[in-house]
Order: C-alpha cells, then sequence, then structure tokens
C-alpha cells in the first residue's frame, strides 16, 4: 500500500503508484483522500476535495485566448 | 431508472437581462461541448465498458450532466427573459428569436441545432474513456470562454461551478481508465475441474496395479 507524502496520517491510502509501465498511454494517479471541505465551502468551490480545487483566474480582460 | 430532485444542483439567480450573453451560454445547453451531448454519451457508452466501477462513474457523470443541462437551461432562460424587442435586437438575440421565440433550444451558440454526431460511443472501452476526458477538457475551456465574456456574479458563479466539475470529472473518467486498463491487462485464468476418470490413480491398468 502506497502512503501519501505530505499528507495526515488520517488520509486514505488507495493506490500504488504508477510504473511507467507502457508506452503510448495515459495515466491519471489515483485520488488519495486527505482532507475533505465543509458543507458551505463544497458548494462555493464545486468540489469536496481541496486537491481538485483549481479555480480559473482571468489572466488579461482585453484577451482572447486567456485560457493559456 | 431515475430519482428527480426538484431543486437546481447549484443556486441560479440572475437579475440582469443579458440576451446577448444568453446566445453565448446556450451553446453549453446543446452545442458541441455542452451538457446534453456530455450527458448522452455517458449514458450511451456505460452499456458497453467493462468494470463495474467505469459503469458506475458513466452513469454517475451522466446523470450530472443533466442536472447541469438543467442549470444552463435555467441561466439562459433567466438572462432573456425580460428583454424587450430593442435589446433583443440590438443584442443580436433576433435570429434566435425568430426561430424559438424566449424558448430553450438545443443549439449551439451560432444556431446550429443539437446533433448526436458531436458525440461517439464506439464500443471500445479504452477509446471511449480517451473520449470523455477530452470532452471534459473542451467544456471546461468552453466555461473559461464563457467567463471571459461575462463580469455579472450571478452567472459567473454557477459557470465556475460548472466549470470545477469538469475537472473532477476528469479526474473520475481517469480513474476509470486505470481500472479498465489494468482489467484489460490481467491474466484470466479458467479453472476446469478435473474429470473424476482422471483421478483413478490407484488403478491405471498396468501390470503392477493389477
Amino acid at each position: 500500500m502506497y502512503s501519501a507524502k505530505n499528507c495526515p496520517s488520517n488520509c486514505i491510502p488507495y493506490q500504488t503508484p504508477i510504473e511507467p509501465s507502457s508506452l503510448s498511454r495515459a495515466y491519471v494517479p489515483f485520488q488519495i483522500y486527505c482532507s475533505i471541505y465543509g458543507e458551505k465551502q463544497s458548494l462555493l468551490s464545486g468540489t469536496v476535495f481541496p486537491g481538485l480545487y483549481k479555480p480559473y483566474v482571468k489572466k488579461n480582460e482585453n484577451c482572447g485566448n486567456c485560457g493559456k | 431508472m431515475w430519482v428527480y430532485e426538484k431543486k437546481l444542483e447549484f443556486p441560479v439567480k440572475i437579475k440582469k437581462t443579458n440576451p446577448a450573453l444568453a446566445k453565448c451560454i446556450l451553446t453549453q445547453y446543446g452545442g458541441p461541448d455542452g451538457e446534453l451531448a456530455a450527458s448522452l454519451r455517458y449514458l450511451s457508452q456505460r452499456f458497453t465498458t467493462v468494470t463495474p466501477e467505469a459503469k458506475a462513474t458513466l452513469n454517475d457523470i451522466g446523470t450530472e450532466e443533466l442536472a447541469h443541462l438543467e442549470m444552463i437551461g435555467s441561466i439562459v432562460m433567466q438572462l432573456s427573459e425580460d428583454a424587450d424587442m430593442q435589446e433583443i435586437k440590438n443584442q443580436g438575440f433576433d435570429s434566435y428569436y425568430v426561430d424559438h421565440g424566449l424558448g430553450i433550444y438545443p443549439a449551439s451558440a451560432s444556431g446550429v441545432p443539437f446533433t448526436a454526431a458531436y458525440l461517439q460511443s464506439k464500443g471500445d472501452p479504452i477509446t471511449d474513456l480517451y473520449e470523455d476526458m477530452a470532452a471534459e477538457q473542451k467544456a471546461r475551456s468552453t466555461y473559461e470562454y464563457l467567463l471571459n465574456l461575462t463580469d455579472d456574479p450571478d452567472v459567473a458563479e454557477p459557470l465556475k461551478f460548472l466549470r470545477e466539475r469538469e475537472i473532477v470529472h476528469f479526474q473520475r473518467f481517469g480513474e476509470a481508465l486505470r481500472t479498465v486498463q489494468d482489467y484489460l491487462d490481467s491474466e484470466r485464468c479458467f479453472v476446469i475441474p478435473k474429470p473424476n476418470f482422471m483421478n483413478n490413480d490407484k488403478n491405471c491398468g498396468c501390470k503392477k496395479c493389477k
């Protein structure tokens, strides 16, 4: 079992680390469940998981390709 | 089978009419990377995927996309319902108005009606999941472009919520992909019980045994 670094001891170890086993494949690491937001913060954030909260920041009001 | 909850996943209460923005946001209702396409894609693919985890992921996310469709419909309706003729004409909503009035019709921002050609159900679980992850990214980009087009917090807050859901869904599809890859890679062992006549080793028929 894999226990995450920088993670309090009460988090749920879920996965073994991904080994670079095969070419031409995409991998997303399994989420490791550490802490969660409260109800109100979850609704405002759009997720209960702090690790998955990645808010959008508008970089330039006048640019049409600000996603980059 | 579904159970309907008579409330939105995230509240939508818009005070300021903006038909031009309504027409743009409509693309997430029936456009190429919209919620209807997402929902139909996942709910169709779930029939032929493998592993219980992938089935549940497709079913749950496909269902949630329907809740998002409902939110987008509410946003478009609230942005356009109080528009007067002048606003409809000046803000470029007239081309939509002549075909659909103030009704909510599944079409893209440029008015192209919804089509199932926006989605694929390929029958290959790996191929389908890659498409799903790409779809989540395309929807996220669309939400970011929409956020660039508005400063109204009443509109931006639900859009930010929906954008964040795309990120969470990407993670879930990534996890489903891993379970499917592991399952398809695993060696399957077929065990056939040894027939009874082969167990009769005390008397094999040779001279010694006799």
